[in-house]
């Protein structure tokens, strides 16, 4: 017994040096951050760019779940050994940026692309000097989802890109009825959402509202228009008109691929869990409708390419020639094809795409470019973001922890706060 | 013990050493300077004294955090020390079926917490959740984590908990309980006690030091509980001030706000508070843990 | 009535309680899990239906087929055995070593390590994962599997205490005898308390499994290969982004859960015969 166990501890042990050990990161090594590896960038890019540079670079990809890919990549900073490429958060990217752990890739745009071929998404990355330390993976934009059935079965108009909160409202109530009589609703017409990309910000920019100032010195939350746009919400939630109290798992909102939701708004990545769980669905998706006021938006999430600014050179070049062939025409069309998290940001895909599902892909495309507006990323966003996250899941629900008027003045106070705080950080 | 063989302890402690200063102590040391700096991971560490510390104490966030942590060990090390002393008793009685009941007791604690949520969550929703289509039949109905009232989202989470603890609990209680001499239960069967009577007058005091333990034990799992709350109340865009529970906070300051010493101040405080528990606990030890 | 069928008739009310209460029991430590497998063969977005489907016929065992194939689930299976495997023939024998060296000695040093010892079972101690992190990358050993088992050679502090609980448990005298005798004390620990101390190194091994199985920090942190991986970190890439399926995460969580179920369910016949022989001391 006891000769039996010595061994498979042997031959474990063995294992674990000998099956395990054959690549440690040589001399020369290029490590590349591929958070989720094909499930967020299609694997032929990745292939294709192993296959065209392994001669060149001794290539490793570091492929690594999605959701826990940035706590990975925060020690893989705090040490030094981040991968010479990977995608951040949108909102992390100016951070990291100033604080020297991004490279500023202003240079190798200006030497390499000819930005003419891209949409202006290209330089959301840029900060207020003019550095850029990020370029977009793809185009991640809020849209209103719409179940085509379930506006024709009332006969309902489909929602067209120059239409307002009015006619979303109007819908939404025609839409939201008790089938069975039973008492009880059987059909919502919208689901809105909380959180920054399909909640607040697309909100408070219908309303004409920037949570925070330009410069991100100032925060702008406790205004009677903020308090109007906020109210907004409750009211369509009296109105009965809003379920997201329904719990939505992991980003799936399945009642709304179940058909029980007219108009749900969500970002254009939504597509590839429709296709995964209800690939025949007769949808379509609109541009968020215009506000009160006229003023209409597209909010959307570039999450970028970024490369680690303390990687030797060799493995920045290897960096640099991903993303090069990453935004080449040919990638640009695979990005296209498999809509991995968001739009491809190359022109040419859009003067070639032909007949797509959902149909009013290049509308929304249309929308981005005419009125694009990322998360306001700046100093201190992960911070002041979660800060109004939370407040406005509290300010909007039925039983809010404290008087609204509050929740507002305190979410001022605290934003205000952290702003200061990262500012005062800059400056130094 | 012979004094001369002594040294002989050096060879058996020495590997063990080792491993506590390199896999506890020098992180913690680490740790405990981050607590003090501002440190943000892109930049080294700046030295800013207990402004950490001074920042943390009187934002109630801090104090909610505690409160649910609190209202979260009252429910669920009770009730799961109670269930185990209950399971344990009955797997006792020389069943021929244990080894079946053992193992579908065990089988919630080798559940990996991911699965675990991922399952929770469907259980719990309000609308599709199959636990609330079973109470409609008796005409109730729970909103569970999406109540408006945090001690009905934390106690739905506890029970979570609970379901995954109560088994390898069970097993300890079982193991402690299997210890007793069967001479003593024996000489109480001949002074004719009862069998609520040798429960709690022979039993119940010589399985005090497993419930001492396990006591101990379960604190230090109450105030760690991260998992459910983060992945079930989140969902990624942070957790509610009013359901936020202290290991939420500090992985959101550590990974979310990248305030590391903000992150580290955090879990040296709690740290603190589970340090004052854990000593009032061990003086009131000698109170009411009989050993033999 | 004799003693002896009034004796039995109460062994028996007392075994068919005590089953009635397991069966309880059983019922709602069960029921998650038949909820896990039912929701793991319903057909494509079929997972959130009301009223809630249970084991409604048609089974999609291609759930289990699109695990097992586009997640590349053999691979970390292959990779969770070996981790686990290693951990845990490691975990007990280094755990019990130290532990024989606190039951058995008594010095400034054994008192120091055993009061650490204690402290650390019941206090929360936060450690900055950085210092290992860097320590490791510097040994030039990052994506291997040794940073993740290397604390499992060394033993750990919740174990140690176990193992130092039973020997403590255990007579003096042998160790007193076999030194007269002449051996020495590795060949004592090895041969004579280690054999007596199976019911612990049982409790042992299973902790071990479940915590090494279900490891994802570990991996996460150390391996940067997708090869490498383990089922943990498997089961969070089912969970994907862009690309979720509720049913097949489902079966991959039921295909993660199998093999320590039944391991497991191997293990605590063991396990029953370990506390059975425990039961002579004291």
């Amino acid at each position: 017994m006891k000769k039996a166990l010595c061994l498979i501890l042997a031959a474990l042990m063995l294992f674990a040096v000998t099956g395990c050990n054959n690549n440690t990161a040589s001399e020369g090594t290029v490590k590349l951050g591929m958070p989720s590896g094909g499930s967020v960038t299609p694997q032929e890019i990745i292939d294709g760019f192993v296959a065209e540079y392994g001669n060149k670079y001794n290539i490793e990809i570091d492929d690594t779940p999605w959701g826990e890919f940035q706590t990975k990549l925060n020690l893989g900073i705090a040490s030094g050994t981040a991968p010479a490429l990977y995608l951040m958060d949108s909102g992390y990217v100016a951070d990291a940026g100033y604080a020297g752990a991004n490279e500023d890739l202003k240079p190798l745009i200006d030497r390499d692309l000819n930005v003419d071929d891209f949409v202006s998404a290209i330089f959301s990355g840029t900060d207020a000097n003019g550095h850029i330390w990020g370029v977009p993976h793809a185009m991640n934009a809020a849209v209103i989802f719409y179940n085509k059935d379930l506006f024709d079965k009332k006969g309902i108009e489909y929602p067209k890109a120059d239409w307002t909160f009015d006619d979303m409202i109007e819908k939404a109530k025609a839409l939201t009825y008790d089938e069975d009589g039973d008492g009880e609703k059987d059909f919502y017409g919208l689901q809105w959402e909380k959180n920054i990309s399909v909640g607040w910000l697309p909100l408070m920019l219908s309303y004409g509202l920037e949570p925070v100032s330009a410069d991100f010195t100032k925060a702008q939350i406790d205004t009677p228009e903020v308090k109007k746009a906020w109210d907004t919400l409750i009211e369509w939630g009296e109105g009965g008109l809003e379920i997201t109290p329904r719990r939505d798992f992991a980003g799936l909102y399945p009642d709304w691929w179940q058909e029980k939701v007219a108009m749900q708004i969500q970002q254009v990545s939504f597509i590839n869990t429709l296709e995964q769980n209800a690939p025949d669905l007769n949808y379509d998706v609109q541009v968020i409708p215009a506000g009160p006021g006229g003023d209409q938006n597209c909010v959307y999430v570039p999450n970028m390419w970024a490369i680690y600014g303390r990687s030797d050179q060799t493995s920045k070049d290897a960096a640099w020639d991903f993303i090069k062939y990453y935004y080449s025409e040919e990638s640009q069309d695979i990005c296209a094809k498999y809509n991995k998290g968001g739009f491809p940001i190359r022109k040419s895909v859009y003067e070639k795409m032909g007949e797509t599902k959902p149909a009013n892909i290049k509308g929304i495309i249309q929308g981005i470019d005419d009125r694009g507006h990322t998360l306001c990323e700046g100093p201190g966003w992960s911070e002041w973001r979660t800060i109004i996250d939370k407040a406005f899941k509290d300010y909007v629900s039925l039983t809010p922890t404290k008087p609204r008027e509050q929740i507002l003045t305190e979410t001022q106070n605290d934003v205000q706060t952290v702003l200061d705080e990262a500012n005062a950080k800059k400056v130094q | 013990m012979s004094k001369k063989h002594a040294r002989w302890s050096w060879l058996f402690l020495t590997p063990f050493i080792i491993g506590m200063l390199v896999f506890t102590f020098y992180p913690m040391i680490f740790s405990v300077y981050y607590a003090f700096c501002d440190y943000n991971i892109f930049n080294p560490p700046k030295w800013v004294g207990l402004a950490n510390f001074a920042r943390l104490l009187p934002d109630p966030a801090t104090w909610k955090a505690y409160r649910n942590s609190f209202a979260f060990a009252l429910t669920y090390i009770p009730v799961q020390i109670f269930l185990a002393m209950i399971f344990a008793s009955a797997l006792n009685q020389k069943l021929k079926t244990i080894g079946f009941w053992r193992v579908i007791y065990y089988l919630p604690s080798l559940t990996p917490w991911v699965a675990v949520c991922t399952v929770f969550t469907v259980l719990y929703n309000p609308a599709y959740g199959p636990i609330n289509y079973f109470l409609s039949f008796f005409g109730l109905r729970s909103e569970f984590i999406d109540s408006t009232n945090w001690f009905v989202v934390v106690t739905s989470l506890s029970a979570i908990s609970i379901w995954k603890g109560v088994g390898s609990q069970t097993i300890y209680m079982l193991a402690a309980m299997q210890n007793i001499s069967s001479d003593v239960l024996e000489a109480a069967d001949i002074d004719g006690a009862g069998p609520i009577a040798k429960f709690f007058k022979i039993k119940m005091p010589l399985l005090t030091p497993m419930i001492f333990l396990l006591l101990l034990l379960s604190i230090k799992g109450a105030v760690g509980v991260f998992d459910s709350f983060y992945t079930m109340l989140g969902g990624g865009t942070g957790v509610n001030e009013n359901l936020t529970v202290p290991g939420v906070l500090q992985y959101e300051y550590e990974f979310v706000f990248r305030k590391v010493g903000l992150g580290a101040a955090m879990s040296w405080l709690t740290f603190a508070i589970v340090g004052i528990i854990t000593i009032i606990q061990t003086k009131s030890e000698e109170k009411w843990v009989h050993y033999e | 009535m004799n003693r002896r069928t009034k004796n039995l008739i109460k062994e028996l009310i007392k075994k068919t309680i005590s089953t009635l209460l397991l069966a309880a029991g059983c019922i709602l430590m069960i029921l998650p899990f038949m909820w896990a497998i039912s929701s793991s063969l319903v057909g494509r977005g079929q997972s959130f239906t009301y009223p809630p489907q249970f084991f409604a016929a048609p089974y999609y065992w291609s759930n289990y087929a699109t695990a097992m194939n586009e997640l590349n689930f053999a691979v970390y299976i292959k990779n969770s055995f070996i981790l686990t495997g290693i951990a845990c023939i490691a975990e007990p024998l280094a755990s019990a070593f130290a532990a024989f060296g606190l039951s058995r000695y008594d010095n400034k040093m054994v008192r120091i390590v055993t009061g650490v010892v204690l402290a650390l079972m019941v206090i929360p101690v936060a450690g900055s994962r950085v210092p290992s992190y860097v320590m490791w990358k510097n040994m030039g050993l990052l994506d291997t599997y040794i940073p993740i088992l290397a604390p499992y050679f060394l033993g750990t502090v919740f174990y140690v205490y176990l193992m130092r609980q039973n020997f403590k448990s255990l007579p003096g005298d042998f160790y007193e005898a076999a030194l007269i005798d002449g051996c020495n004390p590795v060949y004592i620990f090895l041969r004579i308390y280690l054999p007596l101390a199976k019911a612990t190194l049982a409790v042992v091994v299973l902790g071990t499994f479940s915590h090494e199985w279900n490891d994802m920090m570990g991996p996460l942190i150390y391996i940067t290969s997708k090869s490498k991986y383990n089922l943990a970190i498997g089961l969070l890439y089912a969970k994907g982004n862009y690309t979720h399926r509720q049913e097949v995460l489902m079966a991959s969580s039921v295909i993660m859960m199998a093999p320590s179920i039944i391991i497991y369910a191997f293990l605590q016949k063991y396990f029953v015969q370990g506390l059975a022989s425990a039961g002579v001391k004291g």
